[in-house]
């Protein structure tokens, strides 16, 4: 489990100092088997709130605890795996090597550990890269050996920092399979990221956070369900009347969607009953009334501005 | 275990960086030229070899424990692969303990290759063979693990060059540290008395793991001196890396 209550960052910036505020009382929990996702433009503070539970970066207030231990404690990373935003790792050593490395760090027994990188290394798909130097390796093969170094110790928490950017389709899928496999073993996997179509079919959570607030967070489906409370309401008609198009117009969007079959994506301020009335008394035939539910871009684009 | 893994894993490093064998080559090149060298001095062949043996070890030995030293710490930070090690469940203490353990095992091999040299080089142009002499190249190793830990505990908070810049310093302030005290009867001011008594204490005494010209002369060595000259450097590496500890300990990675 992760929590993180009231963090503040700040940074300094400048000739002459000046505090920028990065992250402001972010207060979030991501429990056991959740899958977390952490959405935000660049520069939002995706970043510095990793590397504060990963105790990178120290926070200026508040608490940060993965599995009920304070993030300043070497012991709350035992059961973590992270992969990092830039896959930069020492390129003097072979792809076994650096498994062989991270594994010991973990204090993971030798045979063991030989056995894990083995199938580590074929999930990856770097059997055949094992003895090759890490700096001939391309970007996807090294964030391919990033997710093996990341899974080395079998962690109950998963921390990945942009994982599908900069690689091809067939990179990004692996690493979706990845997830996925994570998630049906009901691990926690907490991940920022941009891909906003990735994270709606993967997360059961999300948080937002623009310029270092949280502007919405929990559940996927409460969050959507919530936000679509104000985003209107859809009625599907039918008409074969010409300037009925231009008349309902000023009350939303209308999308043709067939040949005389249109949708009216109505805005909150109007009343269904009325706007339904005239339509009816303008010879159109109702063929559904529905609340519009944003998309997880709609919802990110409405509170992004 | 952990710090054990680091420093393996820093030699790794280390070995298998040109700049290294760039160093060691240079060292034997400057053993061998010593070697020509000592040929013009008359009947003096055999000390001004030894002596120029062992600067040439001193000297290299600085290059390694200080260029790389701080450059291993730097390029960490600077490639950012500290983040891999320091997400896994391992203290900021032990990284730096790790790699200073790593640089001192390299600063060993490359201690004993460059004691190999030098003993060879003098056997060839002088037909001496003076196992004494490793116990000098001994000492000059212990000068160096001190400065292994001078150069991670500014590296860790301090921009490369500086870093190099107040390391290289303390060398030199440390090499005259014991003349501080044969100021002390001339100054009056006992302000500047408690400063330099201050800066005697706190700037490590390399003089007192330098014995060059007691082996060069073949000078009677006190072993107990040496013994505790030895305990003192290790000691004085060990408060250095607890102090740089708890330094790095506090800094932020960005």
């Amino acid at each position: 489990m992760i929590k993180l209550e009231n963090i503040t960052k700040w940074y300094s910036k400048g000739f002459i100092p000046k505090k920028v505020e990065i992250l402001k009382g972010v207060t979030l929990t991501v429990n056991k088997g959740d899958v977390f996702g952490y959405l935000g433009p660049n520069g939002a503070g995706k970043t510095t709130t990793i590397k504060i539970l990963l105790n990178l970066l120290k926070s200026d207030k508040g608490s940060a605890q993965i599995n009920g231990i304070d993030v300043t404690n070497p012991k709350s990373r035992q059961s973590v795996g992270y992969l990092p935003e830039q896959p930069c790792y020492y390129d003097y050593l072979t792809g076994k090597e650096f498994l062989d490395y991270c594994g010991s760090l973990f204090r993971i027994q030798k045979q063991s550990l030989q056995k894990k990188i083995d199938e580590l290394l074929e999930k990856v798909g770097l059997e055949n890269a094992r003895n090759t130097h890490l700096r001939k390796y391309s970007r996807g093969m090294l964030q391919r050996i990033g997710i093996a170094q990341a899974l080395i110790n079998d962690p109950e928490v998963l921390i990945l920092d942009e994982p599908l950017s900069g690689l091809d389709p067939h990179g990004r899928k692996d690493v979706l399979d990845i997830i996925i496999e994570q998630k049906n073993k009901g691990n926690t996997i907490f991940f920022s990221s941009h891909i906003l179509a990735d994270a709606e079919s993967l997360c059961d959570k999300i948080g937002i956070i623009n310029e270092g607030v949280l502007i919405a967070e929990g559940d996927i489906d409460t969050v959507l369900d919530r936000e679509s409370a104000s985003a209107g309401v859809e009625i599907v008609y039918t008409t074969d009347l010409t300037g009925i198009y231009e008349e309902f117009g000023k009350f939303g969007n209308i999308d043709k969607l067939q040949e005389n079959k249109y949708r009216l994506t109505m805005e909150d301020k109007y009343h269904v009953n009325d706007i339904l009335e005239k339509l009816i008394s303008s010879g159109a035939e109702i063929l559904s009334v529905n609340r519009h539910r944003l998309t997880l871009e709609e919802l990110y684009l409405k509170k992004i501005r | 275990m952990i710090i054990k893994t680091i420093a393996y894993n820093t030699f790794k490093e280390t070995v298998r960086d040109k700049i290294l064998y760039n160093i060691l080559l240079f060292a034997l090149g400057f053993s061998i030229l010593s070697g020509i060298v000592s040929q013009w001095s008359l009947n003096q062949e055999e000390k001004v070899l030894q002596d120029f043996g062992l600067t040439i070890i001193s000297v290299f030995g600085i290059l390694i424990a200080v260029f790389i030293g701080i450059g291993l710490l730097y390029k960490e930070l600077d490639n950012r692969t500290i983040y891999t090690v320091l997400s896994k469940p391992i203290s900021r203490g032990q990284f730096l303990w790790g790699k200073y353990f790593g640089l001192v095992l390299t600063l060993a091999v490359n201690f004993t290759l460059m004691a190999a040299g030098l003993l060879s080089v003098l056997w060839l142009f002088t037909g001496l063979l003076k196992v004494t002499l490793l116990i000098a190249v001994g000492m000059i190793f212990f000068q160096m693990t001190i400065l292994v830990a001078v150069s991670l505990f500014f590296a860790v908070y301090a921009s490369p060059v500086v870093s190099v810049v107040l390391t290289l310093f303390v060398f030199l302030a440390g090499n005259f540290s014991a003349d501080i005290t044969m100021l002390n009867p001339g100054i009056e001011n006992p302000l500047f008395m408690s400063i330099l008594n201050v800066l005697f204490y706190v700037i490590p005494n390399f003089s007192l793991l330098n014995i060059n010209s007691q082996i060069v002369h073949n000078l009677p060595l006190n072993y107990i001196e040496l013994i505790w000259s030895i305990v003192y450097s290790i000691a004085y590496s060990a408060v250095l890396l607890v102090f740089g500890s708890m330094i790095f300990n506090r800094k932020n990675l960005k």
